[in-house]
């Protein structure tokens, strides 16, 4: 192995011209801005318009997109019967249409190659690269078993990708969806109510009378229905209450914002534990009927006084009982909201067991302004033949944490690294739809994981880092381009959702599905992909649910009442949650049989030094993940991260508004790439802030290159949960450089 | 058109709407969000709204248009006709509220509150695709509509009141 087989290549290398004839969609009325808004509207009425559902983000929101007789996508709407988006996508929804539009999206099938002593990316057919694809994945089966082939993925294109790899025989699958973001609430939900928060989640936002937020910091994060549920809240004169060290958009919008301390949001919880029992504020009759374990968990936090909570918080004792009075008088109408992006300093299981009993004592789940039970409509199964059985799976790369419920990614990664965990060895990589340098953490072991591979495959639609490492990548078409899997809801009421492709696939760009089955076909898997065209899957699975495609074209999406009983406790009626004990668990035996603390402690983690401040991030809500940095509509809402820095840090720093500045991490990691200085009141002293997914390093992403720092990068301690394996990733500390320390001599 | 800042969370969704639907092109816009931080950390305030052109009753734009390009219809929608614009950029100057710019094309170009999806019946872009439904509008003229009812139980305000040109854009606080 030389550490050079696997340098990174920017596809820029060798020329992809003569490709990029983008008609331009604007200009096409002519330059008239009004009057002949006659002329425009007979062309509206000749737009197409096509069902689908978004895929710039995980909210999957339905809609209708408009195309004109060229081909071009003029705009998407939201579709009014979708419980997602209620007739409004938000800005990456309404702005998809960069998605297909972006110029520098990939537009052939990549192989790498050297020329001239340098590794660079050639064009190749599809033919060729998928037959490389096939026999490199039938070599390391025979070698070493399917099981060494992975798949990291993310979003639509992973399903079809893991139906191809349940095929051949691996479940060696993660997504950086459970590890690297929500994996922690889903394990610590599950342990104390037995069901996972899920997605979207049955936070009764619409109903609630106090709605608090915990380093969640939703208007910033755009997750649609809940962000328009805040504003009906809002509207109905719900409290808000906001524990944040950052004054959020939630912050600016609530009657209580604590400030709190980066780190001891458990403090703060064990605090509101205590008062609500101390003052006999929880829900008796609730916590009598349904819950186990209320006498060990009174004991546990009897000590946990708001006094003491005041000195690791900062929060004032009488604001902490004040709030803690305030979620009691709403309840049981009240959330503590589980958050989403929950990977902060290695005790997020137990944080999110915090929140969950807080939920517990104030009678919030399964009641009408708390939590909701889900439903979603079961989906028939295209037949096929049944899977091959692996003789091992994620579950075993990732048995170090025993209660991990899905792969964990950094598992997997660190599997492919000889030595490592020499029991499951890791070989091949597919990666689809997930951007592995900004969405994993510790950059030197991602790296050294993927110099050791024998091969890797990367699926996306635009030149992402990732695919700078990749020997061979596949340009896949956009959600707007091809069929997908039918989108089954968990919400309220079930529903389904279809995509169809409203313009025909650009360039050489090629849907998962249809990637899947040439991948399959050539490793001789014909009979797992039965259709020519996975509109017949589509078809199949409707007609079983007593529909057809002709009507969902016309519909989008279908709406079915509910099967499985009331929205919420029918308090006259006995009700089991999935936990060994059927009651909800605020003392977890199962967590004291792992040798864990069955009920959450407070940890002190560690401070940043003098001159380092904590590495704060978030979201923006015209942005996701790394994904829309370079859509055109949307860079052009936000073409940069900024550093966030309080005017009194700024001042003893000397720093002013514009200014680039370069960070440095504790590990002596230096960022790549500037970043401009927003001094503002909106953060505090002891932490910056960022705004994730920015600092593309790929030049061929025209717009995003080189702009603002990629948090991930900065991120190299990690603090792992011992219980599930999600990565914490807050605990990392930056100075500030104000002189370029790439700058060569 | 009224707008409830209480509710707004700067998302510029209204941004990107305006520009699908109107054909402005990337890199210009005819409405966008402004944000306004007030006090020290941690006693701060924070106002969040979507801006556009106010359609002024005492329009300085329309006053100054040398061509009659800029003019008001019925309803007291401030309007441009491309064809009649020079594009001498007097509107551009006369603004107070920065609403007008000069196109690609050359023309000054604006919000129309959407006058084409008027005609049918439709909301304007931005009101209808508003996540947190902030955005409000209809006829001021008749007490009974929820706009009217809005000014009438809310506090609000209007951008630059000093500059006397009776804008109709209103800012619920």
């Amino acid at each position: 192995m030389t550490t050079s087989r696997r340098k990174f290549i920017k596809i820029s290398a060798l020329g992809l011209g003569g490709l990029a004839t983008v008609s331009t969609v604007y200009n096409m009325f002519g330059g008239n801005s009004y009057l002949d808004a006659v002329v425009k509207q007979n062309i509206a009425n000749k737009f197409k318009r096509s069902a689908t559902y978004c895929e710039v983000c995980f909210w999957k929101c339905a809609a209708w997109a408009y195309s004109d007789d060229e081909g071009n996508i003029q705009k998407i709407i939201g579709n009014d019967d979708d419980s997602h988006c209620n007739g409004r996508l938000c800005p990456r929804g309404t702005g998809g249409v960069g998605m297909y539009s972006d110029e520098d999206r990939l537009k052939t099938p990549l192989i790498r190659t050297i020329i001239d002593g340098e590794e660079t990316f050639r064009e190749a057919s599809w033919e060729e690269a998928l037959d490389l694809i096939a026999s490199k994945f039938k070599g390391i089966k025979e070698t070493y078993g399917a099981e060494s082939i992975a798949l990291l993925k993310h979003g639509s294109p992973g399903k079809h990708l893991e139906h191809l790899f349940n095929a051949f025989g691996s479940d060696t699958i993660g997504e950086p969806a459970y590890a690297q973001c929500r994996g922690p609430r889903e394990t610590g939900f599950k342990l104390t109510f037995g069901s996972w928060v899920g997605s979207p989640e049955p936070t009764d936002i619409r109903d609630t009378k106090c709605l608090v937020l915990i380093g969640s910091h939703i208007g910033e994060n755009m997750h649609n229905s809940q962000v328009q549920e805040m504003s009906d809240a809002i509207d109905n004169g719900a409290t808000i209450i906001t524990v944040d060290p950052r004054f959020s958009t939630a912050a600016s919008k609530s009657q209580h914002w604590l400030p709190i301390k980066p780190g001891t949001d458990i403090a703060l919880m064990l605090a509101w534990m205590h008062v609500l029992i101390e003052e006999n504020l929880y829900d008796k009759k609730y916590i009598d009927k349904y819950a186990l374990g209320f006498n060990e968990l009174k004991e546990h936090v009897s000590t946990f006084t708001p006094e003491w909570a005041y000195s690791i918080t900062t929060i004032k004792p009488e604001e902490i009982r004040r709030t803690a009075r305030a979620m009691a008088y709403a309840s049981p109408a009240t959330i503590i909201h589980p958050g989403r992006h929950v990977v902060w300093y290695g005790d997020d299981t137990q944080r999110a067991r915090a929140m969950a009993i807080l939920n517990a004592l104030l009678g919030s789940w399964g009641r009408r302004g708390g939590f909701y039970f889900k439903e979603s409509l079961k989906l028939p199964k295209f037949p096929h033949p049944e899977y091959p059985k692996p003789k091992w799976t994620w579950k075993e790369v990732s048995s170090k944490y025993p209660l991990a419920e899905m792969g964990v990614t950094t598992e997997i990664i660190r599997a492919s690294i000889p030595g490592e965990n020499d029991e499951y060895p890791v070989k091949a990589w597919m990666v689809a739809g997930t951007n592995l340098t900004k969405s994993i953490p510790n950059k030197r072991l991602l790296e050294k994981a993927i110099e050791s591979l024998d091969f890797m495959v990367v699926i996306d639609t635009m030149p992402m880092d990732v695919t700078g490492y990749a020997d061979v990548v596949l340009p896949e078409c956009t959600y707007l381009e091809r069929y997908d899997e039918i989108r089954s809801a968990t919400n309220r009421e079930p529903s389904i959702a279809i995509r169809i492709p409203a313009v025909k696939p650009k360039y050489d760009s090629k849907p998962a599905w249809w990637i899947a089955k040439q991948i399959g076909e050539k490793m001789g898997l014909a009979d797992q992909f039965a259709y020519d065209d996975y509109k017949e899957v589509i078809e199949y699975q409707l007609k079983e649910l007593g529909t057809s495609l002709e009507e969902l074209e016309q519909i989008g999406v279908k709406n079915y009442p509910r099967k499985s009983g009331p929205l919420y406790l029918n308090e006259n009626d006995p009700y089991t949650f999935f936990t060994p004990s059927g009651k909800i668990e605020l003392y977890s035996q199962e967590l004291k049989n792992l040798g864990f603390d069955p009920m959450p402690v407070f940890t002190k983690h560690p401070e940043p030094e003098q001159g380092y401040y904590r590495l704060n991030y978030g979201r923006a809500p015209m942005h996701t993940f790394s994904r829309t940095a370079n859509n055109p509509n949307l860079n052009d809402l936000m073409k940069e991260n900024t550093l966030w820095v309080n005017p009194k840090v700024a001042r003893i720093i000397g720093l002013k508004t514009g200014q680039e500045v370069w960070l440095k991490n504790q590990d002596e990691i230096i960022s790549s790439f500037a970043i401009k200085v927003r001094v503002t009141e909106r953060t505090g002293f002891d932490a910056v802030y960022m705004v994730h997914g920015f600092g593309h390093q790929n030049k061929k992403l025209s717009r995003a290159n080189g702009k603002g720092i990629n948090d991930t990068e900065l991120i190299s301690r990690v603090a792992i949960d011992p219980i599930m394996g999600g990565t914490g990733m807050r605990g990392n500390f930056v100075t500030i450089l104000t002189e370029n320390p790439h700058k060569t001599i | 058109m009224v707008i409830d800042t209480l509710k707004c969370v700067g998302c510029s969704d209204c941004v990107v709407a305006c520009q699908t639907e109107n054909n402005v092109p990337v890199g210009y816009c005819r409405d966008w969000i402004t944000e306004i931080v007030n006090g020290a950390y941690p006693n701060v305030e924070l106002e969040l709204k979507s801006e556009r052109c106010n359609h002024c009753d005492t329009a300085p734009c329309v006053r100054c248009c040398p061509t009659g390009a800029s003019h008001i219809v019925e309803g007291g929608i401030v309007l441009v006709t491309g064809n009649d614009c020079i594009g001498c950029g007097a509107c551009i100057e006369s603004c107070p509220y920065d609403a007008r710019f000069q196109h690609p094309e050359g023309y000054v170009d604006k919000c129309t509150f959407c006058h084409h999806r008027l005609k049918d019946g439709q909301l304007p872009a931005c009101v209808s695709v508003c996540p947190t439904k902030c955005m409000y509008f209809g006829d001021l003229d008749n007490p009974n509509s929820e706009v009217s009812q809005l000014l009438k139980n809310r506090k609000h305000k209007t951008l630059a009141p000093e500059a006397g040109t009776n804008p109709h854009v209103f800012y619920l606080i």
